[in-house]
């Protein structure tokens, strides 16, 4: 009996050392010892991205989120990143030419900020909502945009985060 | 007192259309606007609760507030005849913009306080999913704008819906 009791005090001083958020059993990282869970958002380096503006950049891969002290590395909605243009719309030398919009070739380095997610997004009232695709729009490096038009969704919650030129935009607002 | 006077006088001179605002959630005495009315004294909660027994039921019953008592009772309890089926199409106000949102309700996730429903729609060719918590004071009304395809789905929950887009317009097209 005493054995038993002794075990059973064991266990109990065990799992309440170990318990931690973000349980250690699978991840490297060092367990934070703080109750709320720092990674939000889920656009990280090498994460695609559909761009939709017509700045003739189709598909960006993310290299790195800026301003990021929080969310080690992660980015979401209304986050700037910098990312590499991966697939890009072919310039004809006439719109080359001409200096109405600025063009984006294959490989270039360019700043940009998330519109959608996959990864669900919380606004303040609670309610989730979570987009089926991931998709950016490209900014220069005064976060002006570098398209003039937007052709497609973009979340709502981006005008929280003080995006609200591309918000006005924006043909639909969700 | 005074603060019951003062709300009396607004509401006379309320010219706003909006009802649910202006409205005392429990409407005391149907038969005058005018008339003054005191809030409900605090009752305590009852011994048993205070000893932990029967914890979770008070709360199911007296942290939403009655409207959400009833839509809870109605829309969201496992076997009211009006409860809203998954696979029918809904439509979600809220009180902040956007106010509204259509779509297929995919999920119920019942968790008394907690809950909540996922809706899907396709926009501009971007899926979109919400989820809304029942309990939220911004979420103003759930209409049915259609019921389920033959009546109902044959999964509670049609995430299979997120992998063909063909199953979606066949429901949206309203086969029956």
């Amino acid at each position: 009996m005493r054995t038993l009791v002794g075990t059973n005090m064991n266990l109990q001083g065990a799992s309440l050392s170990s318990v931690s958020v973000g349980s250690t059993h699978k991840s490297t990282r060092p367990t934070r010892h703080y109750s709320r869970r720092v990674r939000i958002g889920m656009i990280g380096l090498k994460s695609t991205l559909n761009c939709i503006d017509n700045s003739g950049a189709l598909v960006v891969e993310c290299v790195n989120i800026l301003k990021n002290k929080v969310t080690n590395g992660w980015g979401s909605v209304g986050d700037e990143i910098v990312c590499v243009v991966k697939r890009a719309r072919p310039v004809s030398a006439a719109t080359q030419a001409s200096v109405n919009a600025v063009k984006v070739r294959r490989g270039d380095v360019r700043r940009a900020v998330i519109v959608r997610t996959r990864k669900n997004v919380r606004r303040p009232d609670g309610s989730v909502i979570r987009f089926d695709d991931n998709a950016a729009v490209l900014l220069n490096n005064k976060r002006e945009m570098l398209g003039t038009r937007i052709g497609g969704l973009v979340s709502a919650d981006l005008r929280m985060k003080g995006w609200g030129k591309i918000v006005s935009l924006a043909p639909k607002v969700v | 007192m005074l603060s019951n006077l003062c709300r009396g006088a607004t509401r006379l001179m309320s010219t706003a259309t909006k009802t649910t605002q202006t409205k005392v959630a429990s409407a005391p005495y149907p038969f005058s606007k005018t008339a003054l009315i005191k809030p409900a004294p605090y009752t305590p909660p009852p011994q048993a609760v205070r000893e932990g027994r029967g914890l979770m039921e008070y709360l199911h019953k007296s942290l939403p507030t009655p409207e959400k008592q009833t839509l809870l009772r109605t829309m969201f309890s496992r076997h009211s005849p009006t409860r809203l089926l998954p696979g029918s199409i809904i439509t979600v106000t809220c009180e902040h913009a956007p106010t509204s949102f259509t779509g297929v309700l995919l999920a119920i996730r019942r968790r008394g306080t907690d809950t909540s429903f996922t809706v899907r729609n396709i926009i501009n060719r971007t899926g979109v999913e919400m989820q809304y918590f029942v309990n939220s004071p911004h979420l103003k009304d759930i209409k049915v704008v259609q019921k389920p395809p033959k009546g109902r789905m044959r999964r509670a929950k049609l995430f299979y819906l997120r992998d063909s887009p063909e199953k979606m317009s066949m429901i949206a097209g309203g086969r029956r």
